[in-house]
């Protein structure tokens, strides 16, 4: 072979295994802090006390304990105590816990064994707790083993695994609250804050820290990659993008749905170093409403006016440059039971931006000439809420509904706004933590969250129907005719939902996010630093 | 003094009965701080008649008991000694700012009126009062993360432990805020300044052929002093408000972002402690500020014999 034509073969061998190299998937390194901003400070250590727990106290539950179920990131239920589970019947689940799972090696629970009792005592603080609402037909918890947990209901219940996983559900250790004068157990403080998950906490100081170090005998082999995770307390969005320019932290996730990052994606994108993740979240959905038992609302044909009345494509070009999804409900759109509008048949016509149909519709209605109103909002979800408001409103004007924007004070807007005590329309988002029951289960007559007062024989009927379905399929069909028959009657005006962000340096490596935000943490036992 | 701080206590007890949407309903159903109505009333102590509402906290606050959070279950004042001394640190190394920018201008600014120099700062003093300091805070922390790579502390630096990384953790905030402060000191010590230069015993003083230094820092600056130094007491009301804002951007763990989160989660008990408390600090500056006429004006000591 001439020596030129060697050459070339020997520079396209190089070539090629330096290509299969730079693409192989990089190997977890042990070791390394990762650096986490937060906005703010957990508000006590129990997921299952009197009252409802913060979000930000279900985050640190994901570095230091684990369910019985976990979502995966795509919101997935995959096992995570549960080793194996069954439903011998349509009431009964049987699940059996993984062997050798230890707590963390801290006083007084110092570091034993996981066992079937403590599921157990789980479930007596669950329905003593906010929770309970989670489980209306669990009717006993016993255990046949120490590794066996066995569940009856008193009546089929088609999310209950999925409830199992939803963020508050971990499972304590008996000794580590602190008794009460009633004979329960106290876990507000932070030396109660014992669990079996990846990570202990190590420190926690208000308003500044949280400190986590490794849980050396996580019953995942090897992990977590990581040996701690430090979180910072910063509740300004510049400071927290700041101190990641600045080398201070590694990653900020958009987990919260509030101060939406989505705003400052130019500015992060700027970050040298840094990289910017956009993904769909599970939890939240924005509207218009108003009430179905008052007029105007109560006339689909007006629901339908209004809905037609929004440009979404400006509006997502304007307020959402990252991109969004159209429409966000009644199923959140990273849910699988999602409807994109394209398969919403003729109900997706009332999506379509149309001002000469809207006023039609609206004199059709008797409201030739429009109608004045009142349209609530609040500044508790951030000044861009507000703004995304006074967009809402120009568009509604365009139809002749001229609206006079209410800014409420969040405390107000929930104790009236928010509790369905209004008159005229609302900017309101929807969003829940939990499985796509929870999500349902707002348009029932009677829950806190029927902000709009629907009272729909035949939506209460799917309700009933999903949440008692022998199977996925079954539930699967259920869900989707419900969304179909909301759909049909507008009975929210569903706008589009933005894509969230996650930026980090690119020293973090192996980070998948999670459609479930506030459970993300879960996630970072597969993460390692370089 | 106590008939400010009854009237104060008076007010902050009404502001808890008069804000608009139902109250216990909120603390009860959203945030989950008792098991019923009743109940939040009775934690509340709305069960009971107001005037006995308002002495009972009264009595409370004699013996020392502020009360507890209802958010966080921990006492006022053990909440309050973690915090306090942040926000009195920031608030008086603003002060200080304040004072030593404003003082120093105003009296560089009278010497030559209408110059140059006198024009600059004045431009700079009007400048500082105009921007808002949230505005200039944020810009402080997005810059030179932007061009430098570089942000302030994101915790709070243990002040035993490095005490110089302490000070300069708070340098920055006090600076800004100073310099807002500090801007009304420099117009008002330049126009008293101007004002005494215009009194006969400077002239005499010019006349004798005293040196321009101690005409000024001697016979002058001591009886233009005592109306800068009044509205001091003012300032310090606005530096303690002007922290709530700098404590939340710079990450400092204090009484500002104490009352936000009180304020923002209906926490009556620890919101009305806290206000009656800054009510207090702002009280005690302008009582020194009285007794600092004392010591500045000699004639005051004698007027009441």
């Amino acid at each position: 072979m001439p020596t030129h034509r060697r050459f070339l073969a020997v520079l396209v061998a190089l070539s090629l295994v330096g290509l299969a190299a730079s693409s192989a998937p990089a190997q977890p390194k042990r070791g390394g802090v990762l650096r986490v901003a937060e906005r703010a400070d957990p508000v006590g250590f129990d997921t299952l006390g009197k009252k409802k727990a913060s979000v930000y106290t279900q985050l640190v539950f994901a570095y230091t304990h684990n369910r019985l179920f976990k979502y995966g990131p795509g919101g997935e239920i995959v096992p995570d105590l549960a080793a194996a589970h069954s439903q011998p019947s349509p009431t009964t689940y049987v699940v059996t816990l993984r062997k050798g799972v230890h707590f963390h090696n801290k006083p007084p629970v110092n570091g034993r064994e996981l066992t079937s009792e403590d599921v157990k005592f789980t479930f007596e603080r669950v329905v003593a707790s906010p929770e309970a609402r989670l489980f209306p037909t669990l009717k006993a918890v016993t255990t046949p083993d120490r590794y066996t947990v066995r569940f009856e209901l008193s009546a089929p219940s088609s999310a209950f695994l999925a409830n199992l996983a939803a963020t508050t559900m971990y499972i304590y250790a008996k000794e580590a609250g602190k008794p009460t004068p009633d004979g329960g157990r106290d876990y507000t403080a932070v030396d109660t804050v014992v669990g079996t998950g990846p990570f202990m906490l190590e420190e926690y100081r208000e308003k500044q820290r949280l400190v986590f170090k490794r849980h050396p005998a996580y019953f995942e082999a090897g992990k977590p990659y990581l040996d701690g995770v430090e979180i910072y307390l910063i509740a300004d969005a510049s400071a927290q993008l700041a101190a990641l320019r600045s080398g201070r932290i590694d990653i900020l996730v958009a987990s919260t749905g509030q101060g939406l990052p989505h705003l400052l994606a130019p500015e992060a994108r700027t970050v040298s170093g840094a990289s910017v993740i956009t993904h769909k979240v599970f939890q939240t959905s924005e509207n218009v409403i108003g009430r179905l038992d008052m007029k105007p609302w109560s006339d689909v044909r007006v629901r339908r006016a209004v809905s037609m009345a929004i440009d979404r494509s400006t509006y997502m070009k304007v307020i959402f440059p990252e991109g969004a999804d159209i429409i966000s409900g009644p199923i959140p759109a990273a849910s699988r039971y999602f409807v994109p509008v394209e398969r919403l048949g003729e109900a997706a016509q009332s999506y379509q931006y149309n001002v000469a149909a809207a006023k039609k519709l609206l004199a059709e209605a008797g409201y030739a000439g429009g109608f004045k109103t009142k349209l609530y909002t609040t500044v508790g979800y951030g000044p861009e809420y507000v703004t995304r408001t006074e967009l809402l409103k120009d568009m509604l004007s365009k139809i002749g509904i001229e609206a006079s924007i209410v800014v409420q004070e969040y405390p107000v807007w929930i104790a009236s706004t928010y509790k369905g005590s209004y008159e005229g329309l609302v900017h309101i988002p929807a969003w829940t933590l939990g499985d796509e029951d929870e999500w349902l289960g707002a348009y029932t007559p009677g829950d806190t969250r029927n902000h709009i007062h629907v009272e729909d024989g035949r939506l209460t009927e799917l309700i009933r129907l999903a949440r008692q379905a022998p199977s996925e399929q079954a539930r699967a069909q259920q869900i989707a005719q419900f969304v179909r028959t909301f759909h049909e009657n507008m009975y929210r005006v569903f706008l589009p939902l933005p894509a969230l962000l996650t930026v980090m340096s690119n020293r973090v490596k192996g980070y998948v996010p999670s459609v479930r935000g506030y459970s993300y943490a879960t996630g970072l036992v597969d993460v390692w630093v370089e | 003094m106590i008939p400010t701080l009854l009237l104060v206590s008076l007010m902050v007890f009404a502001i808890m009965r008069l804000i608009p949407g139902d109250v216990v309903s909120l603390m009860f159903q959203d945030l989950g701080y008792a098991q019923s109505l009743a109940e939040m009333r009775a934690r509340l102590g709305l069960d009971l008649p107001v005037h006995e509402q308002y002495l009972r906290w009264l009595g409370g606050l004699l013996r020392g008991n502020f009360g507890e959070s209802l958010w966080t279950q921990r006492t006022v004042v053990s909440q309050l000694a973690e915090r306090l001394p942040v926000t009195l640190e920031l608030t008086l190394l603003s002060i200080a700012l304040a004072v030593l920018y404003g003082g120093i201008t105003g009296i560089a600014a009278a010497v030559r009126p209408d110059g140059w120099l006198d024009v600059t700062l004045r431009s700079i003093a009007i400048a500082f009062l105009s921007l808002p300091t949230f505005w200039l805070g944020t810009l402080a922390i997005v810059l030179p993360s932007l061009y430098l790579g570089w942000s302030p502390n994101i915790q709070l630096v243990d002040a035993r432990a490095d005490p110089l990384g302490h000070l300069g953790q708070f340098l920055l905030p006090a600076a800004i805020l100073g310099t807002h402060l500090g801007a009304p000191v420099m117009r008002m010590s330049r126009a008293m300044m101007l004002e005494v230069f215009r009194q006969d015993y400077i002239r005499t003083a010019w006349a004798k052929g005293l040196a321009e230094r101690r005409v000024i820092l001697k016979h002058a600056l001591r009886n233009a002093v005592i109306p800068t130094v009044t509205i001091l007491g003012v300032q310090m009301a606005q530096a303690l408000g002007g922290s709530v804002v700098m404590e939340v951007l710079f990450q400092l763990p204090g009484m500002g972002s104490l009352l936000i989160e009180a304020v923002a989660h209906r926490d009556f008990p620890m919101f009305q402690s806290l206000v009656l408390c800054l009510a207090l600090l702002v009280m005690a500056v302008n009582l020194a500020v009285d007794l600092a006429y004392l010591a500045i004006d000699p004639r005051l000591r004698t007027h009441g014999r």
